[in-house]
């Protein structure tokens, strides 16, 4: 659910999850210094000494004047279980950022299990879900369909994008759709209630 | 509710104890709810950034406590060198205030707690209201998503 | 820190005095560092005995620079004593 801040601005938070290195901060950064026509705050970030994601980074952006994107990137290394769960708390949209890398396959699979144990079955329903598929530009990328056998996503009811977060290219796309249905169920749920 | 009535608790606190520099109110999930500074800002602060890690931090704090069994988290003060930050519970928030290296702590804490629990009732009371908002105000909403569906559309 | 020998030696001045409540022995920063009262009166005796006392320092400054080595409140119910010791505060009811 979004919340109201007491300006009347609806926020929305949005979460990219994934192993560590698949390219979460590499995409939001991106994101951020590229995308033209957002209103952005500073990007925040907590990170150790060698860049990697301690906790998570953080930058809100608006494309209107009324909603707000808080949009969040966790720490993927697995000591850092619970603080992934904490920025979790109050989640409304998820950017899944899965990395090409074979050597990286089952670090996939168990970073989307964690997700899917930490939401339940409202993800890719109450909270939804786009696949960011990154580091196509490695040679030795794995097909797009063993990672989404690993992955366990059906490209049928998941949106699912192919990028080079590197050099930017799928990024928007993927950040398109994530906001576009976040947005979009929110409106479907917000008429249901009021027809009710 | 009264819109600003945050800020101006935030600004009672701020006024009443000598080297508060500012004060912010967050909620758990990394959201900034007000904010109060002392100065009107000489330099730009990214608060919503500020409040974000805010609650990070508290929360993060919390959970440490309940992994080593020592009990809920009351209060944290960090101290830099020049300044510090006090962070204490709020209701479903955290309030943070952001202080001069050499202010008296103990009155700092007083005043917290004493500010904490009436500002923890109003903020329950803030946030419990916006999940359900009255109908008039959907059609308003309705609105406001059409225009940011339409906006992204022209990214 | 103030050592347990001093605190000892403090307390014991004190159990000299005539008619002594109680005693808070804080920092400057009004963090207590030995109470005979509970912990709750204790904070707020620390908290405003260590602001008044850095208050009434900074007034004395302002009109004239000595300094403040004692202060008095009269109440209805008693005394209460302010006093300062290197860096602390030194809280008497009486
Ligand atoms: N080859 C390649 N490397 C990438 C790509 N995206 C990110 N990287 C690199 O992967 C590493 C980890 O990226 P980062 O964004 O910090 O990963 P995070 O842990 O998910 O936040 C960095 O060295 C990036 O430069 C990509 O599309 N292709
Ligand atoms: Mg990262």
């Amino acid at each position: 659910m979004p919340r109201v801040d007491p300006q009347g601005r609806l926020h929305f938070k949005i979460v990219f999850w994934g192993p560590s290195l698949s390219g979460k901060t590499t995409s939001l950064r991106w994101i951020y210094n590229n995308v033209e026509g957002i209103t952005k705050g500073r990007f925040v970030s907590i990170e150790d000494p060698t860049g990697r994601t301690l906790y998570f980074d953080y930058t809100p952006v608006s494309i209107s004047s009324k909603v707000v994107f808080d949009l969040y990137t966790v720490a993927g290394q697995r000591r850092h279980k619970i603080q992934r769960r904490k920025v979790l708390e109050g989640v409304d949209g998820i950017l899944f950022v899965a990395d090409s890398d074979p050597a990286q396959l089952q670090e996939n699979e168990i970073s989307m299990t964690e997700l899917r144990q930490l939401l339940g079955d409202k993800l890719g329903r109450e909270i939804p879900l786009v696949v960011l598929l990154n580091k196509r530009d490695l040679p030795n990328a794995v097909s797009k369909e063993t990672l989404l056998n690993a992955l366990k996503i059906v490209p049928v009811n998941i949106r699912v994008y192919e990028g080079i977060a590197i050099r930017g290219i799928g990024v928007k796309q993927a950040f398109k759709a994530i906001v576009r249905e976040v947005l979009w169920n929110y409106y479907q749920r917000a008429k249901q209630q009021k027809a009710q | 509710m009264e819109p600003n009535v945050f800020e101006k608790i935030l600004t009672r606190l701020i006024k009443s104890e000598s080297g508060i520099r500012r004060a912010i109110l967050v909620d758990r999930t990394g959201l900034t709810i007000a904010h109060a500074s002392k100065f009107s800002s000489y330099y730009p602060i990214d608060v919503e950034g500020i409040g974000a890690i805010a609650s990070a931090i508290f929360v993060g704090s919390e959970e440490q406590g309940k992994n080593l069994d020592i009990g809920d988290l009351q209060m944290v003060i960090s101290e830099f060198e020049n300044g510090k930050i006090f962070a204490i519970s709020c209701g479903q928030g955290v309030l943070c205030l952001i202080t001069d290296p050499d202010v008296n702590i103990g009155m700092i804490r007083l005043l917290m707690k004493r500010t904490a629990a009436e500002l923890g009732k109003l903020l329950d009371e803030f946030l419990s209201a916006t999940v359900s908002i009255p109908v008039e105000e959907k059609k308003e909403e309705e609105e406001e998503l059409k225009a940011a569906l339409d906006a992204l559309e022209q990214l | 820190m103030l050592s347990e020998d001093v605190i000892k030696s403090i307390l014991e001045n004190l159990g000299k005095m005539e008619g002594v409540k109680g005693v808070v022995i804080t920092t400057t920063e009004g963090i207590p560092v030995h109470s005979t009262f509970p912990p709750d009166v204790t904070e707020k005796i620390s908290a405003f005995a260590a602001s008044l006392l850095g208050k009434a320092k900074e007034m004395i400054k302002e009109v004239g620079g000595a300094k403040v080595t004692f202060i008095t409140l009269d109440t209805s119910e008693g005394e209460l004593l302010i006093s300062s010791e290197q860096e602390y505060v030194i809280a008497i009811l009486r």
